[in-house]
């Protein structure tokens, strides 16, 4: 049996296909124009690396916050996909942050794999993905370069805008002042670091687990490496690639038909 | 004899020459930014005083404004926007009490008394919801210029809103609607709507005193004026001079009031 789980985010759609036996399969495609078709696109992706014969039923789950109404597939919360795939690589329940493009938050999961208690942080997007995006357009950096630039850098620029649209202003006045690239990104990386170990410390105050931290933010070294300095925490390791956190928490609710 | 005010914005760098003898405005001159603020004072200021033939030593007294006003090269004396817009605006309509100002940064509300002097304001300059800058991010995000977006806005009917207030979020918003379909006339007026809420806000701390004009550079954008207006219930008077230049006006009455101790 194949179960396949779609998180369909702001800018991207996630597929993750598992077969009862432990294969998996990924797909991530650009939204661009006709939802549906990526929709499509991202879930032939994710099949093909687990096929499955022509009488066997595939299940499908949806999540995620950019479907804008259009739940193809039976819906489950971003939370529930979240806790369920974090289950897989945390079995004696733990704490979990994910990094987004939007927002950071957390959730406090049991030992039986039920969300306790979850964290976020505030209504404003200075913290999330979207923030390193917009810093980076107007820095001329690749996210490929982030990771090396924090490493050369020796002074951390402390940026001081609360708000994204100001934090831009202020990262563009700084490089016309002749402020350094790298001690732009890595003071950029810094504040973001800091929003998702605030969300941590809220989150282990309340109980103590391992952590991990999850979504497409974590995949820079760099950011996690500051966030455990910044949080005091050693984060846990991942099953699974974590731009597919959701998709894959979505896929394993499928198989379980929850 | 003649006073210049330099305001210098986060988007653009304004310079206005004033005649105190004739209590005239003589000249004024509106510049995208430049990479530094200096470097944006120096060319506005330059290329006003070059228009007019006029020399750095001709001008009596000079104040300068904005976020740029400390890096000003010529201006010998500073004050803050709140007060040069406030003057700006009361000098050039002195029936104006309230003054909304929505800037490329900022957004504020101002009260003022019967001499143009600044009595209250309340000013939103921690997030860029309800500024100039929140418009152009959702303009580029439905593919169009600002002047296309508040066209689309007039003909929107409200079938659509837009409930967040972080311009990030507002974008996620936008590209939601796109996705179920809504057409551009009406998402451009759920965004207008949006950034006139949050100037609202303001206005209704500071009080609403008539009359009430509008400056700053969004004044010129139709969609977010008459959203305005509907929700504060009142019609902005008009100013007699262009309403993104009136930080640069004020300043320069300040620079004559200061001179010659008005």
């Amino acid at each position: 049996m194949r179960s396949i789980g779609i998180d369909i985010g702001s800018r991207y759609v996630k597929a993750v296909a598992v077969s009862n036996g432990g294969d998996k399969g990924f797909g991530c495609v650009p939204i661009r124009g006709d939802m549906k078709a990526s929709v499509k696109k991202a879930i032939c992706e994710a099949a093909a690396a687990v096929p499955s014969s022509l009488f066997e039923k595939t299940k499908y789950r949806m999540t995620g916050t950019g479907h804008a109404g259009k739940t193809l597939y039976p819906f489950s919360s971003p939370s529930q996909c979240l806790a369920r795939s974090a289950f897989e690589f945390a079995p004696n329940g733990g704490i979990i942050i994910d990094a987004g493009a939007m927002v950071i938050e957390g959730i406090i999961l049991s030992h039986k794999g039920k969300i306790i208690d979850t964290g976020k942080n505030e209504r404003c997007s200075a913290g999330g993905g979207r923030f390193i995006e917009i810093m980076a357009k107007a820095l001329g950096v690749e996210f490929s370069q982030i990771d090396s630039l924090f490493e050369k850098s020796s002074n951390p620029y402390a940026i001081t805008s609360g708000c994204i649209v100001f934090a831009e202003s202020e990262i563009v006045t700084q490089v016309n002042a002749g402020k350094k690239l790298e001690d732009i990104v890595a003071g950029m990386i810094t504040l973001i670091a800091g929003k998702a170990a605030t969300v941590c410390d809220i989150l282990t105050e309340k109980e103590e687990r391992p952590v991990f931290l999850s979504g497409g933010l974590s995949k820079f070294k760099t950011l996690q490496k500051e966030f455990e300095r910044l949080s005091g925490v050693k984060c846990g390791k991942l099953s699974v690639d974590p731009i597919f956190t959701s998709a894959y928490g979505a896929a394993l609710i499928a198989r379980d038909g929850k | 004899m003649i006073y210049l005010g330099c305001d210098v914005g986060s988007l653009t760098a304004k310079a206005a020459l004033y005649d105190s003898e004739k209590n005239q405005l003589i000249d004024t001159m509106l510049i995208p930014v430049l990479a530094t603020a200096r470097a944006s004072s120096d060319k506005v200021i330059t290329a006003l005083l070059e228009k007019n033939s006029l020399t750095a030593s001709r001008i009596t007294g000079t104040c300068s404004t904005g976020y740029g006003r400390f890096e000003c090269s010529l201006p010998s004396s500073e004050k803050s926007e709140i007060s040069c817009h406030g003057l700006g605006a009361f000098w050039s309509n002195p029936k104006v009490r309230t003054i909304i100002d929505i800037g490329g940064q900022d957004s504020k509300a101002m009260a003022v008394d019967e001499i143009g002097m600044v009595v209250n304001f309340v000013m939103n300059d921690k997030c860029a919801a309800g500024t100039g800058r929140v418009l152009e991010v959702l303009a580029a995000a439905i593919d169009c210029s600002l002047p296309e977006m508040a066209n689309a806005a007039l003909k929107g009917k409200g079938k659509v809103s837009i409930s967040n207030r972080c311009s990030v979020f507002m974008e996620q918003d936008v590209l939601l609607l796109q996705r179920a379909g809504h057409s551009k006339k009406e998402i451009s007026f759920a965004i207008n709507e949006a950034v006139a809420d949050r100037v609202k806000g303001l206005a209704k701390v500071v009080g609403i005193k008539r009359e009430v004009a509008i400056s700053g550079g969004v004044s010129k954008n139709p969609a977010i004026v008459r959203g305005l207006e509907r929700k504060l219930g009142c019609s902005f008077v008009k100013l007699n001079h262009d309403p993104q230049l009136m930080g640069a006006i004020g300043a320069a009455l300040f620079a004559a009031r200061t001179a010659e101790g008005k």
